[in-house]
């Protein structure tokens, strides 16, 4: 049992398509490389998939699964399983990143003020005995 | 002509005082070093300290593309002529920054690369790392017919414009090809002169064999997606 061809051109029309709108948006400096890149080699593996759809009749045989489709869903679903935790961990990365920022500024806010109160107090001693 | 030396440094702190004392040392005017610490968890922040040495202590590690750029901010902000890129690890030499420099204050040239392959003199990396190389220089050969023969050379000197650009935009990890392809599609001239490189002295490098792969692909994509681009920055 093969595919029919029109799912088969629907799903490389659709790849292809998000394929450039994801260029489309890297080339405008919206997007990332970094972290499109995943979904980068996702897109590949569904062009490769949808002109050869045999290899999820093969992939089915060896696995055990009875039916190729099952197959696919069940590939389609680590796939969005690692998007998403790619996805974790990046958000994680920044948060530790947020972090430490925030730290820093919150540092630099105290040790300006502590300067400006030094100066302050410089400045009225300067006052009080000079003039 | 006020010059800048920009040393992006992740846990160097054993080659950072004598790399910075050799640049003291230099027999050129009006050069000031600023070394951006990447957040090392070595004593990268003491060693600056004890030598006296302008640093950026980033509070966070943002990899060699950021680091780097931290240094053409302050160049852009001080108003420097003239910023020159130098790993901390001690594989650039200083004597060459004369050399490096002086296309740029002739005008030949916005930005000057020091390459290991012109004369094919001292160390020149694994054999591997260079088939690396000579695959960027065919590919940005063949994206914009100019040869550059050590794209991913980290000793470079470029002129207040081109300061100006890579303030405003330099890529992440991995930068030297993507940033020399985005310099020529926005007209500046690209200059390469002979160096003699020397194998770091201590630490490690940032990139290993498993990285690497997926560099070559980044690296790659990147390079043809910023053919597309069209506009300025």
């Amino acid at each position: 049992m093969t595919p029919s061809i029109e799912l088969q051109t629907i799903l490389m029309i659709g790849s292809v398509l998000s394929g450039i709108i994801i260029v489309n948006l890297i080339r405008k400096y919206q997007l990332e490389l970094k972290y499109t890149m995943l979904w980068l080699i996702l897109i590949l593996v569904t062009i490769i998939v949808s002109i050869f759809p045999q290899v999820f009749v093969f992939i089915s045989k060896i696995m055990g699964i009875q039916v190729p489709s099952n197959a696919v869903f069940l590939f389609v679903s680590f796939g969005c399983f690692a998007l998403i935790f790619s996805l974790t961990l990046t958000v994680s990365k920044l948060t530790v990143k947020t972090k430490e920022l925030t730290q820093e500024i919150g540092l630099l806010k105290l040790r300006l003020h502590q300067f400006e109160e030094a100066n302050y107090r410089e400045a009225q001693y300067k006052d009080q005995h000079y003039n | 002509m006020r010059i800048l030396v920009v040393i992006p440094a992740f846990n160097e702190g054993k080659n950072l005082g004598p790399l910075v004392q050799s640049i003291r040392n230099l027999d050129v005017k009006n050069v000031d070093v600023v070394v951006i610490n990447d957040c090392s968890t070595d004593d990268t922040r003491e060693v600056c300290a004890a030598y006296g040495i302008t640093v950026v202590n980033l509070p966070c590690n943002l990899g060699i593309g950021g680091a780097v750029q931290t240094g053409y901010k302050y160049a852009y902000e001080n108003g420097y002529d003239i910023a020159i890129q130098i790993d901390g690890d001690g594989q650039h030499r200083p004597e060459y920054i004369a050399e490096l420099v002086k296309p740029i204050i002739d005008g030949q040239a916005d930005m000057v690369i020091g390459s290991r392959f012109i004369n094919y003199e001292g160390f020149k990396s694994t054999l591997l790392r260079r088939i690396g190389i000579k695959y960027f220089s065919i590919l940005i050969k063949l994206l914009t017919k100019k040869t550059i023969t050590d794209p991913t050379s980290g000793f470079r000197a470029c002129n207040k414009k081109v300061i100006a650009l890579f303030a405003k935009r330099y890529p992440v990890d991995y930068p030297e090809p993507e940033s020399i392809v985005c310099l020529l599609r926005n007209g500046f001239s690209v200059l390469e002169i002979p160096v003699i490189m020397q194998e770091r002295q201590s630490g490690k490098s940032s990139i290993t064999s498993l990285k690497s792969i997926y560099y070559m692909v980044k690296v790659s994509l990147a390079v043809l997606i910023d053919r597309l681009r069209k506009q300025m920055i």
